[in-house]
């Protein structure tokens, strides 16, 4: 898929534009208030961004030959991803493109979708520090264990329904 | 402005590392591995821009005090429905979701519930939409915005047994917190 090629990214452009516009109408303040937030995110993002694709770049290249046979087969496929996806730093959006290598390459739809929970679910190391000082070191626990729960869960889930119904093929 | 460096520095160690692995054991593959990335790179900057102004919208209009407003105590599955739902709503970063489950947790809301807001936050954000769509396509992103609600629900019934347990831990905290 190209971004400048394909219709649906111009659709999604013109109608966030036609939301600025509206918010402009309705309220300028607001406006520039959505402006500065956006443009503080874009900045603070895209280095994190940048040396997360950069890294993938590198990552896709050593880990081919452990993707290619653990992620095939789905329980070990699911198991290697919810260890990995705990591991894997950085914002919670750099996965999507680690994700699509695996499933371009043939990786087993389980194990793609336990990556990204289990990536998502918890930040580490970032957000975990913040999670123990504000809600504590049980409520963290509890919410590590679930969190493995919920992305083996998630795994097993895409897998079956992928299984009896072919959404994805390699 | 601490955490940011040192995911920064994490990232950039372990990029590192990876170029150093990718030097010795694959020289001839250098190439290949900027061009994915620099590729990936020039498609995503876009998108990127247009969901940072999506975001930022978000953040302006949807009001930030109505995932508390909103939430009135329910029937378990529904409520742990309803908090999912809201979570999956409420953009940003999970460490600026912590003052909203601190809040949240202030009104009285049960630890499970809480649980299944941040499982729901966590897994899918508005932000986060059209990057998916982009990498993954279509008919992932349903499938995931489904399960996500499911897999909410499902982490606040596995919470449900020892929500009393976690609930005493949370007002423990916040005393301390508050002292």
């Amino acid at each position: 898929m190209n971004i400048f090629t394909d219709s649906s990214w111009w659709i999604v452009g013109i109608v966030v534009a036609i939301m600025y516009i509206w918010s402009l109408r309705k309220n300028r303040e607001k406006t520039v208030h959505a402006f500065r937030r956006s443009g503080r995110f874009i900045l603070k993002s895209l280095p994190l961004f940048f040396l997360a694709v950069l890294l993938i770049g590198f990552m896709q290249i050593v880990l081919a030959d452990f993707i290619e046979y653990s992620f095939q087969d789905p329980n070990v496929g699911i198991l290697s991803a919810t260890v990995l996806g705990l591991l894997l730093p950085g914002p919670r959006y750099a996965i999507y493109p680690l994700a699509q290598v695996i499933l371009v390459a043939g990786g087993n739809i389980g194990a793609v979708m336990a990556l990204i929970a289990s990536q998502q679910l918890l930040d580490v190391p970032e957000g975990c520090f913040i999670e123990v000082k504000f809600l504590g070191g049980r409520f963290f626990l509890a919410r590590l264990l679930i969190a493995v729960a919920t992305t083996l869960v998630a795994g097993y889930l895409a897998y079956a329904v992928n299984f009896f119904i072919p959404l994805w093929s390699p | 402005m601490l955490d940011a460096v040192m995911v920064e520095g994490t990232l950039f160690i372990l990029l590192l590392i990876f170029f150093v692995w990718v030097y010795v054991s694959f020289p001839t593959r250098i190439g290949e591995a900027i061009d994915f990335s620099v590729t990936n790179l020039i498609e995503t900057i876009p998108i990127f821009i247009v969901a940072s102004l999506l975001a930022g919208w978000v953040d302006a209009w949807v009001d930030k005090d109505l995932v508390v407003r909103l939430f009135k105590q329910r029937g378990l599955v529904t409520g742990l429905f309803v908090i999912t739902c809201l979570g999956i709503a409420t953009p940003g970063p999970i460490y600026s979701i912590f003052p909203i489950v601190y809040v949240l947790k202030k009104k009285g809301i049960d630890s499970h519930f809480l649980i299944a807001y941040l499982t729901g936050q966590t897994l899918m954000g508005p932000m986060r939409i059209p990057l998916e769509i982009y990498y993954l396509g279509t008919t992932f992103f349903v499938f995931r915005l489904i399960s996500t609600v499911l897999l909410g629900v499902f982490a606040g019934l596995c919470a449900y047994p020892i929500h009393r347990w976690l609930n005493e831990s949370l007002e423990r905290v916040s005393a301390e917190f508050n002292r």
